[in-house]
């Protein structure tokens, strides 16, 4: 009895954490990507405890027994937790490159895993003691990788230091007195030019949000992007130069210097977009995703929200589901992984939208002006609006055909419009300067001719009119130079 | 047929799961890391929990570098 004690509970931790080697797999190595914090350990440890504890009873019940339904049982219970692993072990291949490309074949998957199960049945149902003896082998085997994922989860304790949230009182650092108008940016990522405006440089009729704020405001039609790709075009927009090359390591992120070394990427500096602010006499505020951006803007921000792109804990929130829903976030997307990973993925990107609209949402301060930027995470994949709201489609990361993409294009549309219905309301709509843009275009095709042609409409505050400005202009230059100009020296004698 | 069982079953499975991988279509894949080694060292120890001749093998190469070192 004792040994049979020890085995279940050996196994059913063992099964637990099997499953969430993917998550150990990304800790070892991308834990700047997770923004982990020591809260994400722990309910990572709640979840293992709490898997395994039914694993440990199911394997109790099952490990003796011979009967097909005890080899069935088991098999079921170990069928997720191997998947998880084979996922996490795939990742690290050094052919993993070939393995992408033979999986691209989408109905290979299927017909492969269709064909397994009926093997696997075949042989439950015709050697039901080999089969048996097999399994059990097999989940003593790998048993022991729980070892590696309990160490790795352990030592990422160590390495938790991300800051998520900021929330201190303004720091009054104007260098010169300034009368400044609120600027708020609205960064969405992956938002392509060519699905915003047709052939003839007017915003599509479809996006009636965008068309209303464009009428009185100054299109820049050929604003060049500072990267094709979030990780090297937002770090340029922080800093307000462009930035050569970004590279992750654990410490945080690294830029390519002059001579090629990697040098520390500071974001906070007075030259930057948020030290300008600082020193303008503007309160700062930044939310976004996947860049950490309240560890990178630190000394410079007054209020920061930062999500991960993968990790699905949102801080603050204690969830012991949170940790299995980012093992399956980092599960490989094809079948039959993606029927569990799509559903968390596509419920991860609307939390990070609504956490992110919310902060938009914060009231506008005028006094002292506030700059706050926020970085949505759509329309970027996953794709799971529409025009009318949240509806996830089977695949969201489907990317074979751009309709998906342009229906998140429509709800971005929405989303503007209820923000600047919103602004309208509270009667901060024509006092600030708004601006709309995107880090980089669509990168898979469809309308998309320039992945490097990003749409930036800004509104000025009081302006009435629309503008088309056609000069070459870079994106992060620009975004300083509208906030700068959102300022003015007073007159002399007090006059405004 | 009962090797051939056998031995079919856990290929196919490592097979459909190599095979199967493809790109999330994001900045980065999180874990294309290194855990590699650590896990196939553990893989080794439960693979001695297994098979005796493994065990024995595990437990003369520790001798030997035991030896080694005195």
């Amino acid at each position: 009895m004792t040994r049979r004690l020890v085995i279940s509970a050996w196994l059913g931790h063992g099964l637990a954490a099997l499953f969430f080697y993917p998550l150990a797999v990304a800790l070892s190595t991308d834990i700047y990507y997770l923004q982990w914090q020591t809260a994400d350990a722990i309910e990572t440890a709640a979840a293992l405890a709490l898997l395994a504890s039914p694993c440990a009873a199911v394997v109790f019940w099952a490990w003796p027994r011979s009967s097909r339904a005890a080899h069935g049982t088991l098999a079921l219970l170990s069928a997720v937790p191997l998947a998880s692993f084979a996922a996490g072990v795939s990742r690290q291949l050094p052919f993993q490159r070939t393995l992408i490309a033979a999986g691209e074949t989408g109905a290979l998957g299927l017909v492969l895993s269709a064909g397994i199960a009926l093997a696997a049945v075949l042989a439950l149902v015709i050697r039901p003691a080999a089969f048996g003896r097999v399994l059990r082998r097999l989940l003593v085997v790998v048993s022991p990788v729980s070892l590696v994922v309990l160490t790795t989860l352990a030592l990422s304790v160590a390495r938790t230091d991300a800051a998520v949230r900021i929330d201190r009182e303004p720091v009054a650092a104007g260098m010169t007195p300034r009368i400044c108008a609120p600027v708020v940016a609205l960064l969405f990522d992956e938002l392509s030019f060519h699905y915003v405006y047709d052939r003839d440089d007017q915003i599509r009729p479809e996006l009636k949000a965008l068309s209303q704020f464009g009428s009185d405001a100054t299109h820049y039609l050929s604003v060049s992007a500072p990267g094709r790709e979030t990780l090297d075009a937002l770090p340029s927009f922080l800093a307000g130069r462009r930035v050569r090359e970004i590279e992750v390591r654990d410490e945080g992120l690294m830029e390519r210097g002059p001579e090629s070394e990697l040098l520390s990427f500071d974001a906070s500096r007075p030259d930057g977009l948020f030290g300008t602010a600082r020193a303008l006499g503007f309160t700062t505020e930044v939310g976004g995703y996947y860049l950490a951006y309240c560890d990178l803007l630190d000394p410079v921000v007054d209020v920061c929200r930062s999500r991960s792109f993968y990790n699905v804990s949102a801080a603050g929130e204690f969830s012991a589901v949170d940790p299995i829903r980012t093992t399956l976030v980092l599960w490989p997307r094809q079948s039959p992984f993606g029927l569990l990973k799509h559903p968390a993925f596509a419920r991860h990107q609307r939390g990070m939208v609504e956490d992110l609209t919310a902060f938009a949402r914060r009231p506008i301060r005028k006094q002292p002006p506030v700059f706050r930027l926020v970085h949505f995470s759509i329309p970027h994949l996953p794709f799971v609006y529409d025009g009318d709201g949240y509806d996830p489609p089977v695949d969201p990361l489907r990317t074979t055909s751009d309709e998906e993409y342009a229906r998140q294009v429509r709800y971005v549309d929405r989303l503007i419009g209820e923000l600047l219905s919103e602004w309208r309301r509270a009667g901060v709509y024509d006092e600030a300067t708004i601006v709309v843009l995107a880090d980089h275009g669509y990168r898979f095709g469809g309308r998309e001719r320039d992945p490097l042609q990003i749409p930036f409409i800004v509104k000025r505050a009081g302006q009435r009119q629309r503008a088309e400005v056609r000069a070459e202009r870079q994106g992060e230059t620009l975004l300083k130079d509208i906030l700068e100009g959102a300022c003015r020296v007073p007159e002399p004698g007090g006059a405004r | 047929m009962y090797i051939r069982v056998h031995v079919l079953i856990p290929v196919l499975v490592v097979v459909l799961f190599l095979i199967g991988e493809r790109a999330a279509f994001a900045y980065v894949d999180p874990g294309t890391g290194s855990l590699l080694y650590q896990t196939a060292l553990t893989m080794v120890l439960g693979l001695g929990l297994v098979f005796r001749r493994v065990r024995v093998s595990i437990a003369e190469f520790v001798k030997r570098l035991a030896s080694r070192k005195r």
